[in-house]
């Protein structure tokens, strides 16, 4: 859009992420909320300092990840105003497209110049900022206090050292053929090698080979890689969406009649058991 | 105490999508419609809360024209107790949907109100959290796991680094996700005891409700179609292919 904004970063001790921030091509001033009870993601305690703030913005922005999807739409209804979700191009101030029914069509969306624009954005559409800017911090103190009504208690995480799936450059996905927990492990070696990242589909994370925060697709995580390579993996509707906007898309599967193989770039009708000790040899 | 249940009539999930060639929008004519697939694992939480004797009764709603009562007719075929129909023959936002559910929760006083996280047409997911904001209670979303115990629920969601749980006071609004439960399937016996289950129909007018700066949407069109792809025969032709590309 071409305009100057402001940087929200909020938690308990946040001056390290801000300075960060502060490198963001673009970004005008960054403002550092430090509060013990900002540390938890909680949209009821988040939104209520971003709306205290939106007075003097026209555009309220967050992105499209499980944080920006709960925080933003709280933020919009305080303010009164309709949301646009999950932006994935920019037309004018107010015209965004996007993606509906899991990306099988685009719309154009006009919002009301004279109510604020709160919006989330579709991350996999855009590639990161340069970082050569130089933005001031500003400390500012809570507006609000916790919320007694919402507790925070714990986050399990998948854990591991991989590249994180939503920013990786290159994607190894594993779906239901592989059977079993143990033969995701094909997959782990596999993106180790390479250094990718590692993903699944629905249906393997329903069948408990692999944790949900590795899901691919219209109700996981969209991404857009380099390069994606899907082994066992069908291509549902709803996976698809998940990576319409990678680079190259691999699909190794052992029907050649798999819906995958109309996306792909590269499709290989083969037992991706045979293939991936094959393409471990090949790449060691 | 009771729990309302939001339920929307949308294009079955495993219809291929068709946009209309004039951009007006997608092709719904002779389409198989559904209960949007979340709606219907939130339905199938306040069942089994119910079950529990958690709850005493479950009310479904649904906001549109008459067409939306078959969605109903199913939700009361599933167990619900009660239906609602909220008439109306415009397209609803969410923040406007979340108004007039919130008139529905000053009549009705669930202790819960459960959604899908979002509508597999719009993928918006906002009517849940907007809801929540304008009732000034908490939400919890992409609900993966939930326990009701006294007046607090515990809920696991379902977030980008794993799962994060939560606890809230209720009442609350939550929206589920997935891997919440999988719902149960309609008998027949059950579809013939709904018709006598209680589906009142009140128009938004009469709830005081009227859209106010609406997002204008339009030009529907097909994403832009990927490239032809190419098939090889071997993993040694594979890995050849990515190499030439720099993938690799």
């Amino acid at each position: 859009m071409g305009q100057d904004f402001d940087i929200v970063v909020m938690g308990a001790s946040v001056n390290e992420i801000a300075s960060e921030a502060a490198a963001i091509d673009g970004a005008a001033t960054i403002i550092a909320i430090n509060a013990e009870h900002l540390v938890s993601p909680l949209a009821t305690n988040h939104a209520a300092e971003v709306v205290a703030l939106a007075g003097s913005y026209s555009h309220i922005l967050g992105p499209s990840t499980t944080y920006g999807r709960d925080l933003m739409p709280r933020i919009a209804a305080l303010l009164g105003v309709n949301q646009v979700s999950d932006i994935s191009a920019v037309e004018d101030t107010y015209h965004f497209k996007r993606p509906i029914y899991a990306g099988n069509a685009i719309v154009d969306v006009h919002a009301p110049e004279t109510a604020k624009l709160v919006a989330t954005v579709r991350v996999a559409s855009w590639k990161a900022a340069g970082i050569e800017g130089g933005a001031t911090v500003e400390e500012h103190s809570a507006s609000a206090t916790a919320s007694s009504h919402t507790r925070y208690v714990k986050l399990e995480s998948g854990g591991g050292e991989r590249p994180d799936l939503q920013s990786a450059t290159r994607v190894i996905s594993g779906g239901r053929a592989l059977a079993s927990k143990e033969n995701f492990d094909l997959i782990y070696e596999l993106a180790d090698l390479i250094g990718a990242g590692a993903g699944a589909s629905r249906a393997a994370v329903d069948a408990d080979y692999c944790p949900n925060d590795m899901q691919v697709g219209q109700t996981g995580k969209i991404i857009s890689p380099d390069l994606y390579i899907a082994f066992g993996i069908s291509g549902a509707i709803q996976h698809i969406t998940g990576i319409k906007d990678a680079g190259t898309i691999v699909a190794v599967n052992k029907d050649a009649d798999a819906p995958i193989f109309e996306v792909a770039d590269i499709g290989l009708a083969a037992d991706l058991f045979t293939v991936i000790p094959e393409m471990k040899q090949l790449l060691g | 105490m009771k729990i309302l249940v939001g339920i929307k009539r949308v294009i079955d999930y495993n219809v291929r999508i068709r946009v209309k060639s004039d951009g007006s929008g997608v092709d719904t004519d002779g389409v198989k419609m559904s209960i949007n697939p979340f709606d219907e694992i939130a339905l199938e939480e306040a069942l089994r809360i119910r079950e529990a004797g958690i709850a005493e009764e479950v009310i479904v709603v649904s906001m549109g024209g008459n067409e939306c009562q078959q969605q109903l007719r199913t939700g009361l075929a599933m167990g619900a107790d009660r239906a609602i129909q909220v008439d109306t023959s415009e397209k609803l936002q969410p923040l406007t949907i979340a108004r007039a559910f919130l008139k529905l929760i000053e009549k009705e006083q669930p202790g819960l109100v459960l959604l899908g996280k979002q509508a597999i047409d719009g993928d918006n997911s906002q009517t849940a959290q907007m809801l929540a904001a304008l009732w000034d209670r908490p939400q919890a979303t992409f609900a993966s796991d939930m326990n009701l115990s006294g007046n607090t629920a515990t809920v696991v969601r379902e977030v980008d680094a794993g799962l994060e749980t939560i606890e809230i006071d209720l009442p609350a609004v939550v929206s589920v996700d997935l891997r919440l439960n999988e719902p149960r399937f309609v008998k027949l016996p059950d579809i013939m005891k709904a018709k006598r289950k209680p589906l009142d129909v009140i128009s938004i007018d009469e709830l005081g409700v009227t859209s106010e700066n609406d997002l204008q949407i339009s030009h529907y069109t097909p994403p832009p179609a990927r490239g032809k792809g190419i098939m090889v025969e071997s993993a040694a032709e594979l890995v050849a292919e990515l190499k030439t590309r720099g993938l690799v």
